[in-house]
């Protein structure tokens, strides 16, 4: 029988045991490891130094993540480095759990990684609060300055710089009606899917609505709150005679099959700004250039290997949008 | 080191909502899953209140009591309206997804430039003459995560000791007795429904306590934060309890510590491990199952009895 009165310190040590051997291998077990591996290749060493180690954290897995790395080194190699001579990529993700993504930029920390690239927005927040000296370059995100990264292009905190698109601007939203426009001449009502939990989704919501009231066309918008909504949603919008789909936010782009398969059973065209969704079934895509915004970020990540500091190089706002149409894909 | 300071930070940070789902899942014996939106609503009421310039502690005290309230909500439903706790909470928590829409403006709030309790904790680390960084082990750590690490240790640990008295005061054995058998509680005079409502009140403040803190820890609010966050507390509490058992409060407490610890503790093991980024999730759940198994294994092979000797 336990004790009836007081904290029973002891119950503590079994767990505490365990807990003492699993921090051993999370903060140690890898030292002697690399010093082992330095002394091995010491002499290799000192006839060529090691590549550079760069780590690329994402908050949550992304179907274009392999795309903006490829961007990256497409920058950094017209900036004259070269993937595993002059730098390596250290790729991680927090897969979406937010309790991680402090660990992931923990564990950079300790890898003494030699410049941090956060993509998208979460990621720079918790690397801002966390990272006071390592070159942090974000990359794939809308707004640097609500994370406390600067107050304006070049003012900014000195650890960090990048590449952001500025939320999809107007005159983007603008373009955004007159593609729908080219493409489907008789439009008069324009449906909406977005996500009430993404600043981000609301805000392009808005942007297009005023859009497309300037262009004299009516705007239906339906909430998709989890990926499961998204039928439903895109059946509500079917339902209000709806000319065309536009999509924004994560709940929508994870249920995009089910937007699809339901606005392609009565032939409503599904706009996108995500390239890739153009192979799942979208109509056309806008989006901004990450290609040019990649590129543009790996030059700063170049910069800083070669010796520069993050707060002479300006943040880089990415204006450049693309279009993709599904029948160029034929 | 960062990543293992890191990681106690959140571990035990997290400890507060498994002590949440202990209060509800073991000792009134029900699921509750009003945590999902008590989680979330804790950090968007703290967030919101820190953007507005409120002072941290007010801020994170005034989250606590939002999450009372959510908790309440559950019991009321289940209490007057006779709704299942289950349902009950799906539903809370469902609604608090509005709420906390409502409650921030929008999606999220970055806490950027805002006075946090993690950033009270490293003047107050500056104050007492700690230098800006130290080195451990041959790496550097700054005081932004050394300072909140011991502020957390002391909140942390003085919670487990109070849920623990608490437990043993003649309220807190109603509460347990309500969990352990209703009929024989309702038998001795308990008003089992006051009783369930005040476990789910106290356990969804604990949530919506840690949801306050772990936006202030991260930096910034978001509505999606708390989804699926029961799972995580259900996972730290069972890990515990095959540590430390399940006999009386003292252990269970200790065990809902030393299982969210552990339970970081082993995700930060799957990051250090330096494996593909796919594999963290699926690194972590054999992680999480070894921790399970191991310890029963070896007491197996430890108490394995011997033949007698000269037996026939």
């Amino acid at each position: 029988m336990m004790g009836q009165r007081g904290f029973r310190w002891r119950s503590l040590v079994p767990g505490m045991a365990l807990a003492a051997l699993v921090a051993s291998v999370a903060g140690c077990a890898k030292e002697p490891a690399d010093k082992g591996a330095a002394a091995a290749t010491s002499q290799a060493a000192a006839a060529a130094p090691a590549p550079a180690t760069i780590a690329l954290i994402r908050a949550a897995d992304w179907i274009g993540a392999e795309w903006s790395e490829d961007a990256l080194k497409v920058g950094l190699s017209e900036e004259g480095m070269d993937a595993g001579k002059d730098y390596e990529f250290k790729s991680s993700s927090a897969q979406g759990d937010l309790a991680t993504l402090p660990n992931l930029i923990d564990a950079a920390l300790d890898a003494k990684v030699r410049v941090i690239v956060t993509l998208q927005d979460a990621t720079l927040q918790v690397a801002v609060k966390r990272v006071k000296d390592t070159p942090i370059v974000f990359h794939i995100l809308s707004d640097p300055f609500a994370a406390g990264a600067g107050t304006s292009d070049s003012v900014h905190l000195p650890n960090v710089t990048g590449v952001y698109s500025p939320g999809f601007g107007d005159p983007e939203q603008e373009r955004r009606i007159e593609l729908i426009k080219r493409l489907v001449p008789k439009v008069k009502r324009v449906g909406v899917l977005f996500t009430p939990g993404e600043q981000l989704s609301v805000d392009l919501k808005d942007r297009l609505t005023s859009a497309a009231k300037k262009s004299k066309l009516d705007v239906v918008a339906v909430p998709v709150n989890s990926p499961s909504d998204a039928a439903e949603a895109t059946t509500v919008l079917v339902g209000k005679k709806v000319d065309a789909i536009e999509i924004y936010g994560n709940a929508v782009h994870s249920g995009f099959e089910s937007v699809i398969k339901v606005a392609k059973e009565k032939n409503i065209p599904v706009f996108s700004p995500s390239p890739f969704e153009i192979m799942k079934g979208a109509t056309a895509a806008l989006y901004p250039d990450f290609q040019e915004g990649g590129a543009v970020a790996g030059k700063m990540i170049a910069r800083i290997l070669k010796g520069e500091s993050p707060a002479k190089i300006p943040f880089y706002r990415l204006e450049t949008t693309k279009t993709k149409l599904a029948s160029d894909q034929k | 080191m960062n990543l293992l300071i890191g990681a106690l930070s959140v571990g035990l940070l997290l400890s507060l909502l498994t002590l949440g789902v202990f209060l509800t899942y073991r000792v009134l014996e029900r699921l509750d899953l009003t945590t999902d939106g008590s989680f979330g609503l804790g950090a968007a009421v703290s967030a919101t209140l820190l953007a507005k310039g409120v002072h941290p502690v007010p801020a994170t005290l005034a989250a606590a009591v939002a999450g009372w309230l959510a908790g309440a909500a559950t019991g009321v439903v289940h209490t007057a309206f006779g709704v299942d706790t289950l349902l009950g909470g799906i539903l809370v928590s469902t609604a608090l997804y509005s709420v906390q829409l409502y409650v921030m403006g929008g999606g999220d709030i970055s806490l950027a430039g805002t006075d946090t309790l993690p950033d009270i904790a490293e003047r107050a680390w500056t104050a007492l003459g700690g230098p800006p960084s130290v080195t451990l082990f041959g790496t550097q750590v700054s005081a932004a995560n050394i300072a909140p690490l011991g502020m957390f240790v002391v909140l942390i640990l003085g919670s487990m000791v109070i849920m623990e008295r608490f437990l043993r005061t003649d309220l807190g054995m109603a509460v347990r007795a309500t969990g352990d058998n209703p009929q024989m509680a309702r038998a001795l005079g308990i008003n089992v429904g006051l009783m369930v409502t005040l476990g789910l009140v106290l356990a969804n403040g604990l949530v919506a306590l840690c949801g306050a803190l772990f936006a202030q820890y991260q930096g910034f609010a978001n509505v999606q934060m708390g989804l699926g966050i029961v799972v995580v507390g259900l996972a730290c509490l069972i890990v515990g309890e095959s540590l430390t058992g399940r006999k009386g409060p003292s252990r269970q407490i200790a065990g809902v510590l030393v299982g969210t610890v552990v339970f970081r503790l082993l995700v930060a093991a799957a990051l250090r491990a330096g494996l593909d980024a796919n594999a963290l999730k699926l690194v972590t759940a054999v992680f999480v199952l070894l921790a399970l198994v191991l310890p029963t294994a070896i007491k197996r092979v430890v108490r394995r009895p011997t033949a007698p000797s000269g037996a026939a």
